[in-house]
């Protein structure tokens, strides 16, 4: 070979070895240290753990209100159900509002005779228990399809050959709340009246603590029946109709006093004559009347006590 | 002038060195690469799934503001996966209501990841300021889209990096086993 062609052998040496050089390192950039969508790490000092400082008391203008909902439906649903409401009381206060969940309506009525709460919206059955034990007293009350009253429903699932309630003997059935009038009281009030007790009658209970759960249990048939509120039936069929469709409802009780929105007997007077005013002037104002368009509300109006005489707590239980 | 000459084995041996270097290194490049990139997903797939299934369990609690229950969902979630760093919930204001720390969250750590509105995950990688070459993945996800707060969690980077430092290790040792062979081959047929 001559010298020429040693030449060319080296350039080409040298050139594949120059861009094998140029690919790693193009490669090497690219899979630098991983940063998360370009976005450099974050150095962090760990053995930094100072306790937050302690929030000084805010005045009582600001301070917030405390709101309490008897879990009626699931904590998710309540929370979706309730938030623009709770927020739009809330901006026409021009205070806080601090929203309080609990899993039974015993602990609410609890939080309304302790005073810690500044107004709830409970169910009927709560209310009928708890307005003299616990102190309890009506604020105002909603108003659906142009009345304050409201039924139970008795369901079962819709290829069950369960037609009466009498059918439900020697089945599972489900309740939602010891306190709940709908979900408790008026079914066990049918036993009775039929010469039964709930351990003879049913071959097992048991308790969802929310409506919707109680319709879930039956939909899946889990449970041969239940006892549900009829505004959460109405309302889960005008909005999500895929949950009832499993369901059949073979009876409806009597009407009683809608579920009300109260406040304990202890509080301060001109902050329950707010909160009653802006919720009976929701209605009048276009986003509190859309608001209440969303949960099916036609208005709030004050409340009758005797629409609640019919709801007969199950004493002894 | 007298032209400079090295002996064909020479020749072969830096030859073949600088072939089995470069093609060596950028092998050990996309190795990194195709062994790093998928067990980071993987990292970030499991992280998301334990935050996102913890953001499930944690809204009853939230709702109840039952700390204990939150607590417990932490406490149980941590004894199952001990690569987990740290799980944190944090509530809508933004104040943390139960942690897996031993004393209280940092502070720093708490403002570094946040959930941006209208995003179901966001995604940061911390560095401990005292252990730098220490990378943690910190995860956020929203709890009832983030009207009630958020989850986060740190999973740490230091597995995966095992894991490819692993299979490197092992390519050397084949690149030098190569390499050797040629260079012996080199000095036979020189």
């Amino acid at each position: 070979m001559t010298s020429i062609g040693y030449s060319m052998l080296r350039m080409c040496l040298i050139r594949l070895f120059m861009s094998g050089l140029a690919v790693s390192w193009s490669a090497a950039i690219g899979c630098g240290g991983r940063t998360e969508k370009n976005e450099p790490p974050i150095v962090v000092d760990f053995t930094e753990s100072k306790l937050p400082a302690e929030k000084s008391a805010p005045p009582d203008s600001l301070k917030p209100l405390n709101v309490a909902i008897a879990g009626v439906i699931s904590p998710k649903e309540t929370f979706v159900y309730y938030e623009e409401m709770i927020q739009y009381i809330s901006a026409k206060m021009g205070r806080p509002i601090k929203f309080v969940q609990k899993k039974t309506y015993e602990e609410v009525n609890v939080l309304i005779g302790r005073n810690e709460i500044d107004f709830a919206f409970v169910c009927s059955g709560a209310y009928a228990e708890g307005r003299s034990r616990h102190g309890m007293e009506l604020l105002v009350v909603p108003v659906i399809q142009g009345e304050p009253f409201y039924q139970s429903y008795i369901i079962t699932h819709k290829t069950s050959p369960i037609h009466r309630f009498e059918d439900f003997k020697g089945r599972s059935f489900a309740f939602s709340d010891p306190l709940s009038n709908s979900g408790y009281f008026y079914a066990v009030n049918r036993v009775h009246g039929l010469g039964s007790t709930v351990d003879e009658f049913f071959s097992k209970t048991v308790f969802t603590y929310a409506h919707d759960y109680s319709i879930q249990m039956v939909a899946k048939r889990i449970v041969d029946g239940a006892c549900i509120d009829g505004l959460i039936y109405e309302y889960l069929k005008t909005f999500h109709p895929d949950r009832i469709e499993d369901i059949r409802i073979i009876g409806k009780s009597e009407k009683f006093g809608i579920p009300p929105v109260v406040v304990p007997w202890a509080i301060d007077v001109r902050t329950k004559q707010s909160i009653q005013n802006v919720l009976l002037e929701m209605d009048r104002d276009p986003d509190g009347k859309e608001i209440l368009s969303k949960l099916l509300i036609d208005k709030f109006q004050l409340g009758d006590e005797s629409n609640y005489a019919s709801v007969k707590p199950i004493r002894n239980r | 002038m007298k032209r400079f000459s090295l002996p064909l084995f020479w020749k072969f041996t830096i030859a073949l060195t600088g072939i089995v270097t470069i093609f060596g290194t950028v092998n050990v490049v996309l190795i990194w690469r195709e062994v790093y990139e998928p067990l980071g997903q993987e990292l970030e797939s499991r992280g998301l799934f334990i935050a996102r299934n913890l953001a499930s369990q944690a809204v009853a609690p939230m709702l109840y503001d039952d700390v204990v229950t939150l607590q417990k969902l932490i406490d149980n979630v941590r004894e199952i996966d001990s690569t987990i760093e740290y799980i944190f919930i944090l509530n809508g204001g933004k104040e943390v209501t139960a942690h897996s720390f031993q004393d209280a969250v940092p502070p720093a750590l708490i403002a570094a990841n946040t959930v941006l509105p209208g995003k179901e995950t966001n995604i940061r990688s911390i560095i401990p300021s005292e252990r730098r070459d220490y990378v943690i993945r910190d995860m956020a996800v929203p709890i009832l889209d983030g009207r009630i707060g958020a989850v986060r969690i740190g999973l740490a980077e230091k597995p995966i990096r095992d894991k490819v430092q692993e299979t490197i290790n092992i390519f050397f040792l084949m690149v030098g086993a190569f390499l050797t062979i040629g260079i012996a081959g080199a000095f036979v047929f020189a």
